[in-house]
């Protein structure tokens, strides 16, 4: 049979080709010849500039690139009255954990690096995490927040977001005092760690809450169409869609949902509110949606690198020309950490900075800044809710941060 | 058993099989597993995308607009580059077209970034409700634009010299050769015919899904799977191909797990191999 043969050698062909691509060539440099003099210190930072996570990538770069740019002018990282100019070696890794360990690997052994700034996406980390572990280097994670990546034992791990556990809580909390009557709950989320992480948490809390999970499933990460799902949903007659992918997710349940004539009267999702794109794509159709929102430009902390949280917006808005969105904000201020850590330390060795990291406790324009023994930072505990009200994105609950009241029912 | 599983399926299906048509026709005629076949689609999203947001050109009048632009692409890449490597073979071709799939890709996610952007015109989300049921009019316009294009392709492959001349070029390049049908030209002509169709998909496609650079790789599996199971160079069972896969994952959604979407659709694959190695459509001497 040719044509199995055929097949088979397609099969195997293709099979190679996405192990090639997976390990790939190094790319990169090392960066630019520095002054005489001047002492520069590298930080390693893998992130997803191509494939699934390229666009939540690229914002986290900003965020990295805005503090070095704030560091660099005011001289450098003040190390025992030693200023090092700060310089981070980008790696893409394709929005692949394995890459992403293989570059981290490749950025400890070959380019030195002590720091390492974290990937995008909890699934990515939790790779990049365990690589960072066996070298004894320190990674601060600014997005990735699944519990199983803090209950691994890392004393070298350290992340800027509270779980994501938490993340819908907010919704619910809000849902209770609108409407007594909203019961019916569905969860959907794609079968990724930090989605998974978030549904199982929102569908714990709703349940304790005494709302009822009427639906409850995972899908592909790669999907293209959630009709089928959505379908069920309608059927089971949810009141409140909660959805916690990532933003390609949220826009196709929102469409989909719509084709289908679905109109529950809340809808939220993990990552739809904190990103334009989320409401340039959907227009009109994203009237009404909420979002956990980890940090907006009007929340009213402070501190002393980048000022409040206004004034960062406003440097940003400066420099990119858009809004920031908390993936920015949550870069930025994951360099802010290092170091406030570093500086506090007083030098550049892993035990010692390790050490100022466990007992820091600052005030950022992000937040309160404190970590656990596990390296989770309880300096804030869980997420604001935002919605979206004539295309702009306004904070709905807790009450004391509300910018505006909620819409309800959704339109 | 719920009709609208059933229709969420069939309307999906239609349009896996509409994206397979290319890759299936391209396999089929000139021996070539074309990976680049992702990278026209995202393009032809790209192009209803601009059209409607820079003009507001409703977006089935951008599809003549697609066609066209990539009717030349793919004549320029099949004659300045497929054409050089032909004779290295069927390995080389396949590094080939995935470079050139690479190549495409990262220069859409240079020129346009990774921004998400959607189609949506007035009509978007409009649609039938019989007797509980929900047909969305932009996916049943999809489905019947689907089957209209393919259609008009076995049309033109069957009943014209062109298309006879395709399919003489197929079964026998040397044969045709003998006969005075310039292969070449046929070569050329397929490959760019192919990219026109993928194109006129993916400008479909950009009013139901997220457009980004990312978009034709995800559909690439998709497009793998439909051309397999349909049997490759076969058009009519593209389309059964895409219909078949299209049921299976609203099916597998609805009643099994979504979370096993894949998985089901796989073991599909490999069981219709088993029983028949050549498709379900597919004749012995396509491809071969």
């Amino acid at each position: 049979m040719k044509h199995q043969r055929l097949i088979y050698l397609i099969t195997l062909v293709l099979s190679i080709t996405l192990l090639l691509a997976g390990c790939g060539g190094k790319g990169g440099t090392t960066g630019q010849e520095k002054g005489k003099g001047e002492k520069v210190l590298k930080i390693g930072a893998s992130l997803s500039f191509t494939g699934q996570l390229s666009r939540e990538g690229n914002l986290t770069k900003k965020g990295y690139d805005l503090w070095v740019k704030k560091v660099n002018e005011a001289g450098g990282i003040n190390v025992n009255g030693e200023k090092y100019k700060v310089e981070i070696v980008y790696k893409d890794d394709q929005s692949e954990a394995q890459r992403s360990a293989k570059l981290t690997e490749q950025m400890i052994t070959e380019e030195g690096v002590n720091f390492l700034l974290g990937p995008y996406s909890s699934g990515i980390s939790a790779a990049t995490a365990a690589i960072a572990e066996k070298y004894n280097k320190l990674t601060i994670v600014p997005l990735a927040n699944a519990p199983s990546l803090y209950e691994q034992g890392y004393k070298n791990l350290f992340g800027v977001l509270p779980l994501a556990t938490t993340y819908l809580n907010g919704v619910l909390d809000l849902a209770k005092t609108l409407d007594p009557n909203l019961k019916k709950v569905a969860i959907i989320s794609p079968d990724a760690l930090f989605s998974l992480s978030v549904a199982e948490g929102a569908k714990k809390y709703a349940e304790a809450n005494g709302f009822q999970v009427v639906y409850y499933d995972k899908y592909p990460a790669d999907t293209k169409d959630l009709s089928s799902m959505i379908t069920n949903i309608k059927n089971a007659g949810a009141q409140i869609l909660l959805g916690t992918g990532y933003l390609a997710d949220g826009v196709l349940a929102v469409r989909n949902a719509k084709d289908l004539g679905y109109k529950p009267a809340i809808m939220a999702f993990t990552i739809a509110t904190s990103i334009p794109d989320f409401r340039n794509s959907l227009g009109a159709d994203a009237e009404g949606i909420m979002g956990g929102e980890w940090w907006t430009p009007n929340m009213k902390w402070t501190g002393d690198i980048f000022g409040s949280a206004e004034d960062y917006a406003k440097l940003y808005k400066a420099e990119y020309n858009e809004d920031p969105a908390y993936y920015s904000a949550a870069a930025s201020v994951a360099g802010v950490i290092l170091q406030k850590a570093i500086e506090k330390a007083g030098s550049l060795e892993v035990d010692k900075v390790r050490d100022a990291m466990r007992s820091l406790d600052i005030q950022t324009f992000w937040g309160p800044i404190r970590f656990n023994e596990r390296g989770v930072n309880v300096g804030t505990s869980s997420a604001a809710v935002s919605q979206i009200q004539n295309g702009q994105v306004v904070v709905v609950w807790p009450e004391e941060l509300q910018q505006s009241k909620p819409l309800y029912p959704k339109p | 058993m719920d009709l609208q599983v059933i229709i969420n399926g069939i309307l999906l299906g239609g349009l896996y099989g509409l994206a397979a048509v290319g890759f299936s026709l391209i396999w089929g005629v000139m021996n070539i597993v074309d990976l680049a076949q992702g990278a026209y689609l995202t393009l032809g999203a790209y192009i209803t995308f601009w059209l409607f947001k820079l003009w507001g050109i409703d977006p089935f009048l951008t599809l003549p607009v697609s066609a066209l632009i990539l009717f030349g692409l793919g004549f320029l890449i099949e004659s300045q580059i497929i054409k050089r490597v032909l004779r290295y073979g069927f390995v080389m071709l396949l590094v080939v077209t995935y470079g050139l799939n690479l190549l495409l890709q990262n220069a859409m996610l240079v020129a346009w970034s990774a921004d998400y952007r959607s189609v949506t015109p007035a009509y978007s989300g409009a649609g039938l409700n019989i007797g509980g049921v929900n047909i969305p009019y932009i996916r049943l316009a999809l489905f019947i634009a689907a089957l209209l294009l393919v259609g008009l392709l076995t049309i033109f492959l069957n009943k014209t010299r062109v298309g006879n001349a395709i399919r003489a070029t197929a079964l026998n390049r040397l044969a045709a050769n003998l006969v005075g049908i310039r292969t070449e030209f046929i070569y050329a002509l397929t490959y760019s015919l192919a990219a026109a169709v993928v194109g006129m998909a993916g400008s479909l496609i950009s009013m139901v899904y997220t457009v980004s650079p990312n978009l034709g790789g995800a559909f690439m599996t998709k497009i793998f799977v439909v051309t397999v199971l349909g049997g490759f160079g076969s058009l009519p069972g593209a389309v059964l191909g895409g219909l078949i896969l299209g049921i299976t994952e609203a099916f597998t959604a609805s009643y099994i797990a979504p979370g096993l979407m894949n998985a089901v659709s796989f073991i599909l694959l490999v069981v219709i191999l088993i029983f028949r190695p050549q498709g379900l459509m597919g004749k012995q001497f396509y491809g071969a």
